[in-house]
């Protein structure tokens, strides 16, 4: 939003950070709804800071930008009620947000911004698809897993 | 470098109530590039913009599409050293660049005491596609590498006088979805947002902010930002640009459909 | 008995092959980190997450593994030598295994490595999968 004090705008609108010469800076933006938000934030944020060959293979830790394209992807593929995600790093600097319960596995690697590979397994069905910034099909299956589960634990 | 006509279905005005426009890219860090060469991105630029200063650093912004009007989603995030975000402007600082590791960004806005009018689209796309090239050429000049856009954004931001009475004191004068019945609250703040699809997929987001807020004279304004957002279709320069094009023709529809024939009025609508 | 040299391109990547030295019952060791443990309501607690199986991204990239005949040759623990730190945990798989789902496996010593080898081929979701399932607890991960 424009900064009328000043007549200067930023872009897009946020809340400030605090002085960018210290070394490490906290920045908080905008509001959650999920209940498992702050312990994604939290893994995501580990997952940036990984040691390089944290792997034993060389492997990079995720990088800043895709976990914030990974905060967008869940804002947009993950149904309020939905299950958290298990996030877990890849070698390349990648990363993969997987479900699993008794009827399916949901998984979606995240290769780069817009390069995500979503996989479902449904017994020995798999299901995998490219997708770049619509995540629609995968809160349709995000929805049927929680639905199969509910279902399930109705029964028992 | 392509041709940056005013196509003549859009809306025009002669005194609309512009206050700064923005056009930006988001892109892949580049290889080889560090905080340390700044100043050779500033050497770019530096005869048309000769005064830099520097702010926080934008985080990194993706829209993606899924259940409809999803919560916006971010997080706090403690990192190691950022860089900076450099603004570096004209003399008379109503235009800027913005930079930063993974932005180039481009402002034209009015400010207390300028002279120069807006100098429309046109000149600023052809402006910013310049600036993109030459960025990209000396990023190129570091290690083999074309410029990776992974967004686009541009902002049109209006600043609207509330009369202090009578017609043109209430929001709904202006723009007609502010109507809040018998009386006009004191002050606003709200957003809404709107999936664009372009061939049928979501392509990027219509976003429209308008707040109560006072200018440098202590008079009532409502401000109107209105912004497209997403991705080109390819990540290059061109697809970025004609990107930026389509942004701003859906910002002038919306904007000319969203106010009111009296604002037309004052702001002189020509077609 | 040593393996062979690998085949490699003129910038000296080593190319993508089959090592005839690696036979079918060889064993091929994949370290896995604490981080790659995920919960699954399928097994009652944690197992090994598909994204332990990947390839890398650099030139002619496979999935880095150690090849266990050759530990053994040069007089070393397969299972000490594998989990040096920060690694928590193995998976292994033998080479026929590997290659029965179009894998192809081959040796690549690095200078931090001399026993490294690589697995090369399409890691569809599938194969990931079926690499997920099939490997067999070498040193357990603790999480």
């Amino acid at each position: 939003m424009a900064n009328i004090a000043t007549g200067s705008s930023s872009f897009p609108s946020f809340l400030p950070s605090k002085a960018s010469t210290g070394v490490f800076n906290k920045r908080i933006m905008q509001t959650v709804s999920h209940d498992w938000h702050e312990a994604v934030s939290s893994r995501l944020e580990y997952l940036t800071r990984l040691p390089h060959n944290w792997d034993g293979y060389g492997g990079k830790p995720v990088s800043f930008l895709l976990a914030h394209f990974t905060m967008s992807m869940l804002s947009s593929a993950c149904p309020l009620g939905s299950s958290a995600p298990q996030l877990v790093p890849g070698h390349n600097g990648d990363l993969q947000a997987e479900w699993h319960t008794l009827e399916y596995d949901i998984e979606l690697h995240v290769l780069a911004p817009y390069r995500v590979t979503a996989v479902r397994c449904a017994g020995d069905d798999v299901e995998e698809i490219q997708l770049t910034n619509d995540f629609t099909v995968v809160a349709e299956w995000l929805n049927a897993m929680e639905v199969a589960v509910a279902a399930r634990q109705a029964a028992a | 470098m392509s041709d940056h006509l005013r196509p003549n279905h859009l809306a025009n005005f002669a005194r609309p109530p512009l206050n700064e426009v923005v056009v930006g890219v988001q892109f892949n860090p580049a290889m080889g590039y560090g905080q340390i060469r700044a100043g050779e991105v500033w050497s770019l630029f530096k005869d048309g913009f000769p005064a830099v200063e520097e702010q926080v650093p934008l985080p990194p912004s993706f829209e993606t599409f899924g259940i409809p009007s999803p919560p916006t989603f971010n997080f706090g995030m403690v990192s190691g050293g950022q860089h900076d975000r450099f603004w570096f402007l004209t003399e008379d600082q109503q235009e800027l660049i913005q930079f930063q590791a993974d932005r180039l960004l481009h402002n034209w806005r009015k400010v207390p005491g300028g002279v120069r009018e807006y100098p429309r689209f046109e000149y600023i796309i052809s402006s910013f596609q310049n600036e993109l090239h030459d960025l990209e050429t000396y990023f190129d000049s570091l290690a083999p590498q074309r410029l990776h856009c992974t967004q686009a954004e541009i902002t049109y931001i209006n600043h609207i006088i509330l009369n202090k009475t009578g017609t043109g004191s209430q929001h709904s004068d202006w723009v007609r979805d502010l109507a809040f019945g018998r009386q006009d609250p004191e002050d606003i703040n709200c957003t809404w947002r709107r999936s664009l699809h372009i061939d049928g997929a979501p392509r990027a987001r219509l976003i429209v902010e308008a707040k109560t807020g006072f200018d440098f004279f202590q008079q009532r304004l409502l401000l109107l930002n209105i912004t497209v957002r997403g991705s080109p279709l390819r990540p290059d320069i061109e697809d970025t640009i004609d990107f930026l094009k389509y942004g701003r023709e859906i910002i002038i529809s919306e904007f000319a459909s969203m106010t009111t024939d009296f604002a037309h009025g004052i702001w002189e609508r020509i077609s | 008995m040593p393996l062979d040299k690998p085949p490699h391109d003129a910038a000296g990547n080593v190319e993508v092959h089959d090592h005839a030295g690696i036979l079918a019952d060889h064993g091929v060791i994949r370290r896995i980190s604490a981080d790659h443990l995920v919960d699954d309501e399928k097994t009652g607690g944690k197992r090994v997450s598909t994204m332990a199986f990947g390839a890398s991204s650099g030139v002619n990239g496979g999935m880095s593994v150690d090849l266990e005949e050759s530990i053994a040759e040069a007089g070393l623990d397969p299972r000490t030598f594998v989990i040096s730190p920060p690694f928590l945990g193995a998976v292994k798989f033998t080479a026929g295994a590997l290659r029965s789902q179009e894998f192809k496996v081959g040796y690549d010593p690095i200078p931090t490595n001399p026993h490294h080898g690589e697995v090369w081929g399409n890691f569809t979701g599938g194969k990931k999968k079926w690499l997920q399932r099939n490997a067999e607890i070498f040193v357990v991960p603790k999480a």
